[in-house]
C-alpha cells in the first residue's frame, strides 16, 4: 500500500508490465551462460585448496599436453598485475605469489568441452608452502597474527601510515561533539559487543563471462555483471589494451546485490581466448560462487549509547572492526557512516577497521556495511528503550534524525522521512494489533542507507509513428528498464507502453556507471527527464517551423500536447505527440533526445520494520508470524518494484538474521558451500511480507525519486533480536540468531 | 558562499575550524581558496590534478563524480570524508 494519495503523475506511480517481463516469464531472455558462439571452447578454473600459501611454481605442461585442452593461463600471463580498482584486481582474479583463501583462482584452462577442462584442472602441479591462517577478525589485529602482505601498513585517520607490517588496512574514525561530557551527562549509559558472521547475496545465476578475442586485439565479451561499463574499464586495466579495444555485451543478469559488481572471470576467459584465437566460456558451480567470490564481512562490533531520564540520547559511540577478506576493501566505511545514521545526537565518537585475513576478498552486499552497524546499534536502543519504559518506536522518534539534522561524518539532511517512517509504524494495523502467546513476541527496528548519482548516458529516438525506443547503459536488476521508460514517459506525456526501453553494449551509449547504490532509478530517471525535455525542446522547433511562428510562441505541455498561436482563422493550433511524430519525416527528418548526467543530489533512505515471531523452544526454530516492511521512497516510480524491493531486501536481511553463515573447518575450508547447507530463507519459510510506502519527495529529483533497493536489508536484524528477546527473554547478540545459538542460550546445561 | 565542512583531523590546519565559508564556482577554486587562507589543506586534498584517492568529497549529500571540475553554487555544503573503499556501491564509488 501507498500511504499517500498520488499526485497529479500519468504515468509516475502507475504499474505497467514490465517492458522485458514476457522475455522473461517464457525464457527466452538470454542470460551469460545461454551464449553459444561457433567454435566456442569451454573452460575450468584451478582453486587453491590452501588458505593461506606462498605459490613456489605452478606446472602446467601435463595439462597442456591433454589432447582436449587448447590452452592454460595463470597470473603470468598478465601484463601487469598493478592494481586496476575495486572491480577486479588481477592477483584475486588469478593468483600470484600466494593463495589467500582456500578457492583463490590459481590458473585457467579452456577445453573442448566442460568436462575435459575441469578433468585437466588435475594435470597442474602447484607447488605450495603452507602459511598459517587466520579467520577471525580480531585475531587477524593482533600483534603476531599471521600477515597477508608484508607490505600493506594501516592507513590511520590522519593521513599517516603505520610502521610495522599489519593486517588492519584502514582506520577510519568519525567525531561530533564531546562524547566523553555526552556518557557524563547521561542517566542511562548502555554498552553491548556484538558479532555478524560472513554471509553471501545468494543470487540464483553463478558468474559467468564469454570472451573472443579477434586476430585484431579486439575483445568481446559477454558476462552477467552490474556494470558492462566497469568490466570493460576493468578489463581493458588488466589486460593492457586501450578501452576502444574492449566491447562489454548486454545480457540479462540473475541477481547481483552488489556481488556481481567485481568481475572474476572476465580476464581469464580473455587470455584463454588470444591463446587459443576461439571464443571461451567459463562459468562457476554454486560451490565457486560461495567460496570463491565477494561475500559480505563478518564484523566484530561495540556500540556504547547514554540518554537522559526523559529518552533524549547524549553520546553515541561504536567501535567496529570488518572483515576485508584477502584484500583491504570491506565496507567498514560505510558502516560507519551509517551506524547512527537515523538519530540526531550532539556527540558522537565513531572507529572502523578494516581488516585482511584469509577469506575470499569481500564485495558489495545491499547497503554494504550497514546492516551489521545500524543492527549493533538497534539493539542497543532496544535495550534503552527497555530500561526506560519507553516504546522502541516513541524512543526512536524522540531522537530522529530530521531536516537539518548533522551526522558525524559531516552530512546535514536535507527533507528526509525518518520520522514519517516511524508514524507510519506507529499507525499500521500489525502495530496497533495484539500479539499473545507462549513463545510469541514482536520487535521493530529502523535503517538508513544512501543513494549515488553518477554518470549516466541515455538516448532516445521518436519514429514516425509516435513511439520512442529509449537506449541506456545501466543494467536493469531491479526494474530498471521500466522506471527508465516510465519517466522518459511522463515528461513526454506519452504512455509507458509507447517507450521501449533497450539495454546496449558499451560502444552504443555513453559512459553509464554501474547498476548499485540504489543509483538506477534515481540517475536514469535525471538522465530520462533530460533526455524527454531535450525531445520537446527539438518538437517545439518541428512545430514553430510548421506553423511558422516563433519557437517561443510554442509550448510543450506535459500533457504531451504541443500548442502554438492561433491560425488566421484565430483557430487554436496544436499537436498530438503523435500527430507531430509523424509530421517528422517532412520537417527534417527524426529526432534523438539526449542526455549525459552525473547527479550529486542524492535522497537519503530509511526504513523501519515491525516483525512478530514464534520461538519453538524445542527446535530453537523462529518461525515469522507476521512482517511489516515501511519505507520512504521519495516517490514511488512503479509501487509494485518498490514493494518487490522492499520485499525482497527484507527477506535477505532476515536470512541474515536467521540462518546464513558461513562455516570453516579448522584448515580455512568453507563446509558448507551448497544452497542445501548455505540455507538461504524461501518461499516457504516467510509470511508474505507486508509493506508501506511512504513517500516524502527528494528536492533533487525530478520526480522525487530516493534510493530503494538497499536499505530494506538493514532493519530485518534488529528487529529480529528485539522479537526473540521479546518472546524468550534472551538477548541475541551473534549473528546469524539460527536454532544452534538460541538453544545454547536456552537449554539448560547437562551438568 | 559555500560552506566547507572540515573533518576533525583536518582541523588542526584550519585553526579548528569546522565550518568555513568559501567563494569559488569549482570545487577546484574553492580547494584554492582554502589552501589560500590555510597553506597545507590543498595538499591533503588533491594530488596532481585529482582529488587524492584516499579523500571523498560530497556537495550536498552526494559524492563528486566530477572530481575537481564540479560545479559549486551558492550556499552548497561541500563535506570531505575519507575515501571509503570496497563495498561496491556504497558512497563514495559504488549494492
Amino acid at each position: 500500500m501507498v500511504t499517500t494519495e498520488k499526485s497529479a503523475y500519468k504515468v509516475v506511480g502507475t504499474r505497467p508490465i514490465r517492458h522485458d517481463g514476457v522475455d522473461k516469464v517464457i525464457g527466452r531472455a538470454e542470460y551469460g551462460a545461454d551464449v553459444r558462439l561457433p567454435g566456442m571452447l569451454q573452460g575450468a578454473v584451478l582453486r587453491s585448496p590452501h588458505a593461506h600459501a606462498r605459490i613456489i611454481g605452478i606446472d602446467s605442461s601435463r595439462a597442456e599436453a591433454h589432447p582436449g585442452v587448447r590452452a592454460v593461463v595463470t597470473s603470468a600471463d598478465f601484463p601487469s598485475l598493478d592494481d586496476v580498482g575495486e572491480v577486479a584486481r588481477p592477483d584475486n582474479v588469478l593468483a600470484h605469489d600466494k593463495a589467500l583463501y582456500v578457492g583463490h583462482a590459481v590458473a585457467a584452462v579452456a577445453a573442448v568441452d566442460q568436462h575435459t577442462a575441469e578433468d585437466a584442472l588435475d594435470l597442474i602441479d602447484v607447488q605450495y608452502e603452507v602459511l598459517p591462517h587466520v579467520m577471525d577478525v580480531r585475531d587477524a589485529m593482533l600483534d603476531g597474527a599471521p600477515i597477508l602482505d608484508e607490505k600493506l601498513r594501516t592507513a590511520e585517520p590522519d593521513g599517516s601510515k603505520g610502521d610495522k607490517a599489519t593486517n588492519v588496512a584502514q582506520h577510519i574514525r568519525y567525531e561530533k561533539g564531546d562524547v566523553e561530557a555526552g556518557f557524563a551527562a547521561a542517566d542511562l549509559v548502555i554498552e553491548r559487543e556484538y558479532g555478524t558472521t560472513m554471509a553471501h547475496q545468494g543470487y540464483i545465476e553463478p558468474h559467468n563471462s564469454t570472451a573472443y578475442w579477434s586476430k585484431d586485439d579486439e575483445v568481446t565479451i559477454w558476462t552477467s555483471t552490474q556494470g558492462l561499463f566497469a568490466v570493460r574499464d576493468a578489463v581493458a586495466g588488466m589486460l593492457g589494451l586501450p578501452v576502444k579495444s574492449v566491447k562489454v555485451q548486454p545480457v540479462e543478469i540473475g541477481g547481483g546485490f552488489g556481488g556481481k559488481i567485481p568481475d572474476y572471470l572476465s580476464a581469464p576467459a580473455a587470455l584463454l581466448s588470444r591463446k587459443t584465437g576461439k571464443p571461451v566460456q567459463l562459468t562457476m558451480s554454486r560451490k565457486d560462487v560461495l567460496e570463491a567470490t565477494g561475500p559480505t564481512s563478518g564484523t566484530h562490533l561495540r556500540v556504547k549509547i547514554g540518554a537522559k531520564r526523559d529518552g533524549t540520547f547524549t553520546a553515541m559511540q561504536a567501535w567496529m572492526a570488518y572483515e576485508a577478506g584477502a584484500y583491504p576493501g570491506s565496507p567498514m566505511g560505510a558502516g560507519t557512516m551509517c551506524v547512527f545514521a537515523p538519530y540526531d545526537c550532539e556527540n558522537q565518537l565513531i572507529d572502523g577497521y578494516d581488516v585482511t585475513l584469509n577469506k575470499p576478498k569481500t564485495a558489495a552486499y545491499r547497503a554494504p556495511g550497514a546492516p551489521a552497524s545500524e543492527y549493533a546499534a538497534e539493539c542497543v536502543i532496544d535495550e534503552l528503550a527497555e530500561a526506560l519504559d519507553r516504546d522502541p518506536l516513541e524512543l526512536r522518534m524522540q531522537n530522529s534524525a530530521t531536516e537539518g539534522a548533522q551526522r558525524a561524518d559531516g552530512f546535514t539532511y536535507g527533507p528526509i522521512g525518518h520520522e514519517e517512517c516511524l508514524q507510519a509504524a506507529q499507525d499500521s494495523p500489525h502495530y496497533q494489533s495484539e500479539l499473545s502467546g507462549a513463545n510469541r513476541g514482536r520487535g521493530v527496528a529502523s535503517g538508513f542507507w544512501f543513494n549515488i548519482g553518477f554518470e549516466t548516458s541515455m538516448a532516445a529516438q521518436v519514429q514516425a509513428d509516435g513511439t520512442v525506443p529509449l537506449v541506456m547503459g545501466a543494467v536493469d536488476i531491479g526494474g530498471s528498464r521500466a522506471s527508465a521508460a516510465m519517466q522518459l514517459a511522463e515528461t513526454l506525456g506519452i504512455a509507458a507502453e509507447d517507450v521501449k526501453p533497450h539495454i546496449v553494449d558499451t560502444d552504443s551509449v555513453g559512459f553509464t556507471f554501474l547498476t548499485g547504490g540504489s543509483r538506477t532509478a534515481f540517475a536514469n530517471g535525471w538522465a530520462a527527464y533530460e533526455c524527454a525535455m531535450d525531445i520537446r525542446r527539438q518538437l517545439e522547433e518541428r512545430a514553430a517551423t510548421i506553423w511558422d511562428c516563433d519557437r517561443e510562441d510554442v509550448s510543450y505541455g506535459d500533457d504531451g500536447v504541443v500548442r502554438g498561436p492561433n491560425d488566421e482563422d484565430g483557430a487554436a493550433q496544436q499537436f498530438s505527440f503523435k500527430e507531430l511524430a509523424g509530421e517528422l519525416p517532412n520537417t527534417g527528418g527524426g529526432i534523438v533526445g539526449r542526455a549525459d548526467v552525473s547527479k550529486t543530489s542524492h535522497g537519503p533512505a530509511f526504513a523501519t520494520h515491525i516483525v512478530d515471531v514464534e520461538v519453538d523452544p524445542e527446535t530453537g526454530k523462529v518461525e515469522i508470524l507476521r512482517y511489516t516492511a515501511i519505507q520512504d521512497a521519495g516517490t514511488a516510480i512503479h509501487p509494485s518494484y518498490v514493494e518487490g524491493q522492499m520485499q525482497g531486501g527484507a527477506s535477505q536481511g532476515i536470512g541474515m538474521a536467521l540462518n546464513e553463515e558461513y562455516i570453516w573447518d579448522e584448515k580455512g575450508r568453507m563446509v558448507n558451500s551448497s544452497l542445501l547447507d548455505y540455507r538461504m530463507p524461501t518461499a516457504l519459510d516467510l509470511p508474505m511480507l507486508d509493506t508501506i510506502i511512504v513517500e516524502v519527495p527528494n528536492p533533487g529529483h525530478p520526480y522525487g525519486v530516493r534510493g530503494v533497493g538497499e536499505v530494506p536489508i538493514v532493519p530485518p536484524a534488529p528487529a529480529l533480536h528485539a522479537a526473540i528477546y521479546d518472546a524468550i527473554g534472551e538477548r541475541m547478540r551473534m549473528l546469524p540468531m539460527s536454532p544452534t545459538r538460541i538453544l545454547e542460550r536456552t537449554l539448560p546445561d547437562d551438568d | 558562499m559555500a560552506v566547507v565542512v572540515v573533518p576533525p583531523l583536518l582541523r588542526p590546519l584550519t585553526g579548528d575550524a569546522d565550518r568555513i565559508q568559501v567563494e569559488g564556482a569549482t570545487l577546484r577554486r574553492v580547494i584554492n581558496e582554502l589552501e589560500a587562507r590555510y597553506p597545507g589543506v590543498k595538499a591533503r586534498l588533491v594530488e596532481g590534478n585529482k582529488i587524492r584517492p584516499e579523500i571523498s568529497i560530497a556537495v550536498n549529500g552526494g559524492i563528486v563524480a566530477a572530481g575537481l571540475v564540479e560545479p559549486i553554487a551558492e550556499n552548497d555544503e561541500i563535506v570531505i570524508i575519507p575515501a571509503i573503499s570496497g563495498g561496491g556501491a556504497g558512497p563514495p564509488r559504488a549494492g
